[in-house]
């Protein structure tokens, strides 16, 4: 055992050498979030009674599914609120994180052959796993530890160290199971992004699961690990056991993930790679049939994702309908109804986190030739008889293509869940409006990469940071009643809310007249920048 | 001592077979070369050996010690230059190489600095920003610099100019003459030719030949050209010629070395007015087992 773990601690230097910065900036974001909402929360809300009416619209299915089930409505002081509505935004968030900690050092590394050279020194078996495993540990205690004090230092109404300690315990746990399952599915394919996918389609899955579990069927929410985290029920009973389940199950993970790493080959995973073809296709040999083969998984891999999205949230307006009618009294204290059903609300709300999902897969399918010069991919494609802009052309149409089977994949998925489970469904058309409605934001969005990445490759991340902004803004903005500015600085913030709203020709003609300006510009720049590779 | 040795060594990759029954012997101080054509299981023996990968059947020990239970121990006794050198994109290649020969205990701080100059690498840029053979010259700095005694170097010159590889080549005979082991892989025929004592050839995961350079070029036959006043008769009397071109006085044949003596008698005769005898090369001896059965 000595010898498999051998020459973990330098290993470990060096991973916190390698990562330190990326990760500084992770341990920020997770904490300096949660905090930062945490220290708004006074500002929303006032009285007991508009915790007391608060409480009730969080048990709104619609509400659990998103947020988690509502814990001590009896007596819903400001923490039992802020632990409500946060901590499983905070968890994911961390969850998240653990896989973007683990699989750089895991398969990254090995695919890139990086881990080939570390394997010829006086080094163990199992010490890159090891080191990234203490990784791991040692970011999840700093979060948990900086959460804790930074939430007590607030101390909301109702809050106690232990609360606030067990708060960010929680988000440390999450961490560390996502972790562990990345670890897990390391060893078991053989490239990173496949890992990554792996990894975050899991998540989301727990993530939707558990919305439908807790909201209608409790043997589904026991079933989700995740969800067992939730459990602690924080700033309120601050139970330790969902803890040890939770860790419990990240070892057991842990433990096969070793188990399996010790008994692989290197640069093996336990799904091997089938054979493939040995001539191209006919349709692949142009540049157009070439791009759309190598967007393909890309492309059918978002549309599934959008249309599990759309059928999950579908399935949750049968629930908002029953709800209703058992407490009507509550319609009277949720803000912006106005006459409109809880319903149609709901949409609008949906459709946004639908639509800024779906768009992310357009986004990486725009950028692809960037990705490919970062790589070193594009000479021996631009040393032939190609203008660079012929591939922008057709990227740029492929995710055109994507923005559209992906809405159009979500608002049937939405479509399908509504028709199931509500008596009175909404229409058909309204449901596809609601959705297609976001479609001039996504197309501004794709502008926007293209712009960054045309400009230069290393900049094209700043687009994920302004898409991760406008979901921010959008998704806990209405929780935190930001200015109105943080909203307009987000094309996601000036599509009109359908149905309640009617679609807004104005913003939409602007966004798709500033979307081909800036196509424009980047096909300009990309013509005449030199190219890194 | 044999500082390598595998026996029967096999690796299966489901149906494809990688490695079958490879035997393999090296010595202490040998400089052992090994070459094959590509996809031939070259880079699946130096896995083998260095523990990464688990054989499937037959063994492998190095330094008396078996490769895959015993990684670590053995590790600290060799330095390892792949064929790809891939690095860590935000550090830089002096960091490199520190981090690297920490692994194997020894400050060789002096060490470092002389080969740093001697190959000509700038250590302060980063990984990202080195080319192939910059990469190639890191992983050489930090293997040489290491107190190692047994070098695996899997086509290690790949990316350098040829001025780095006659440096890389002194480097390899000053090693020899502290008596270390290297097991070289390498495409590059004339540098294995000029380096190595010994040599194997794999081909489709099996050794076909295997031992000295000089008694493997015994083993296939010397091109002769003679040039004499008189036509020679019957030379296919002699053993082991083949391969006879004659036009008028003019002979172009195949012979073992072992008979040239006899062809030498046979020919005294005929008043020759040249002779040239060319040893086969070792490109001769790989292009006839790369294109046998085909």
């Amino acid at each position: 055992m000595r010898a498999l773990m051998w020459s973990t601690l330098p290993l470990l230097k060096i991973a916190w050498r390698r990562d330190r910065v990326r990760l500084l900036i992770w341990i920020g974001v997770v904490v300096g979030l949660t905090v930062a909402i945490a220290a708004a929360f006074p500002e929303l809300y006032y009285s007991a009674e508009e915790l007391d009416a608060m409480a009730i619209a969080m048990e709104n299915p619609a509400m659990v599914a998103m947020l988690g089930p509502v814990f001590g409505a009896a007596n819903y002081h400001m923490a039992a609120a802020m632990g409500n509505q946060m901590v499983l935004f905070s968890m994911v968030l961390a969850a998240v994180m653990g896989v973007f900690v683990v699989s750089k050092h895991t398969r990254h590394d090995e695919e890139e052959g990086i881990l080939e050279m570390i394997r010829a020194l006086p080094v163990g078996r199992l010490s890159t796993l090891a080191a990234t495993t203490l990784l791991l540990i040692i970011v999840s205690v700093v979060i948990a530890l900086l959460t804790g004090f930074g939430l007590h230092a607030i101390s909301l109404d109702g809050a106690t160290f232990f609360g606030s300690m067990m708060y960010g315990i929680t988000t440390g746990a999450a961490l560390i199971m996502g972790g562990a399952m990345c670890a897990l599915f390391a060893q078991l394919s053989e490239n990173n992004r496949s890992v990554m996918g792996m990894s975050f389609g899991v998540i989301i899955g727990m993530y939707l699961l558990r919305g439908i579990g807790d909201v209608s069927f409790e043997v589904l929410a026991w079933m989700i690990p995740l969800n067992w985290l939730l459990r602690t029920e924080v700033y309120v009973s601050n139970y330790l056991w969902p803890l040890g389940l939770g860790l419990l199950f990240s070892v057991l993970v842990l433990v096969s993930a070793f188990y399996l790493n010790a008994t692989r080959d290197l640069e093996r995973g336990l799904l091997q790679a089938r054979a493939g073809k040995a001539s191209a296709h006919k349709f692949a040999k142009n540049p157009f049939g070439f791009l759309v083969k190598l967007l393909r998984p890309s492309l059918i891999a978002w549309a599934l994702v959008s249309l599990t999205l759309g059928i999950s949230y579908g399935a949750v307006f049968g629930d908002l309908e029953t709800f209703m009618e058992s407490l009507s009294a509550i319609i009277d204290m949720m803000p912006n109804l106005e006459g409109f059903a809880i319903e149609e609300n709901f949409l609008a709300v949906v459709t946004m986190i639908i639509a800024i999902t779906a768009v992310i897969g357009p986004m990486m399918q725009v950028n692809r030739m960037i990705d490919e010069e970062k790589k070193n991919r594009t000479e021996p494609i631009y040393a032939r008889a190609i203008q660079r802009n012929t591939m922008q052309v057709r990227v740029l149409i492929i995710a055109c293509i994507g923005i559209t089977i992906n809405l159009l994949m979500g608002g049937l998925g939405l479509y399908a869940g509504i028709v199931s489970t509500m008596n009175e469904p909404i229409g058909f058309f309204v449901v596809l409006g609601a959705v297609f409605n976001y479609s001039f934001a996504m197309f501004f969005m794709i502008g926007f990469i293209m712009l960054l990445g045309s400009l230069h490759p290393r900049i094209s991340i700043y687009a994920w940071v302004y898409l991760a902004y406008s979901f921010m803004v959008l998704y806990i903005g209405s929780l935190l009643n930001l200015p109105t500015i943080f909203g307009f600085i987000t094309p996601f913030g000036h599509v009109a809310q359908m149905p309640i709203e009617s679609f807004n020709v104005l913003a939409s003609i602007i966004m798709l007249f500033m979307a081909l300006m800036m196509i424009a510009i980047a096909m300009n720049r990309y013509r005449h920048r030199d190219l890194i590779g | 001592m044999a500082i390598i040795e595998a026996k029967q060594l096999s690796k299966y990759y489901g149906k494809v077979r990688a490695l079958h029954k490879v035997d393999l012997s090296v010595e202490a101080g040998d400089i052992y070369g090994f070459i094959g054509p590509n996809g031939a299981g070259k880079t699946t023996l130096i896995r083998l050996l260095l523990g990464i990968l688990r054989a499937d059947a037959g063994a492998a020990h190095v330094f008396n010690q078996d490769a895959w239970h015993h990684a670590v121990s053995i590790h600290k006794r060799i330095a390892y230059v792949p064929g790809d050198v891939k690095l860590w994109p935000n550090m830089t290649g002096g960091e490199v190489i520190d981090i690297l020969t920490s692994f194997n205990g020894h400050d060789n701080s002096k060490k470092k600095q002389e080969l740093i100059e001697t190959f000509d690498l700038d250590p302060t840029k980063k990984c990202r920003s080195y080319s192939k053979g910059n990469r190639q010259k890191v992983a050489l700095i930090a293997a040489f610099a290491s107190d190692a005694e047994l070098f695996i170097l899997d086509e290690p010159t790949s990316g350098l100019d040829p001025l780095m590889e006659r440096l890389f080549q002194e480097h390899i005979q000053a090693l020899k003459a502290e008596n270390k082991t290297v097991f070289l892989r390498s495409h590059i025929l004339r540098e294995v030719e000029t380096l190595c004592d010994k040599v194997s050839i794999i081909r489709q995961g099996e050794i076909i030949e295997s031992g000295a350079l000089k008694d493997l070029r015994h083993l296939r036959a010397t091109e002769v050209e003679i040039e004499s006043k008189h036509p020679i008769a019957d030379l296919e009397k002699i053993p082991s010629v083949s391969n006879v071109e004659k036009s008028g006085c003019h002979v172009r044949l195949h012979i073992d070395s072992a008979h040239i003596g006899a062809l030498i008698k046979h020919i005294a005769s005929s008043e020759v007015l040249s002779f040239h005898s060319t040893p086969p090369t070792l490109e001769q001896l790989f292009m006839r087992h790369y294109e046998r059965d085909e």
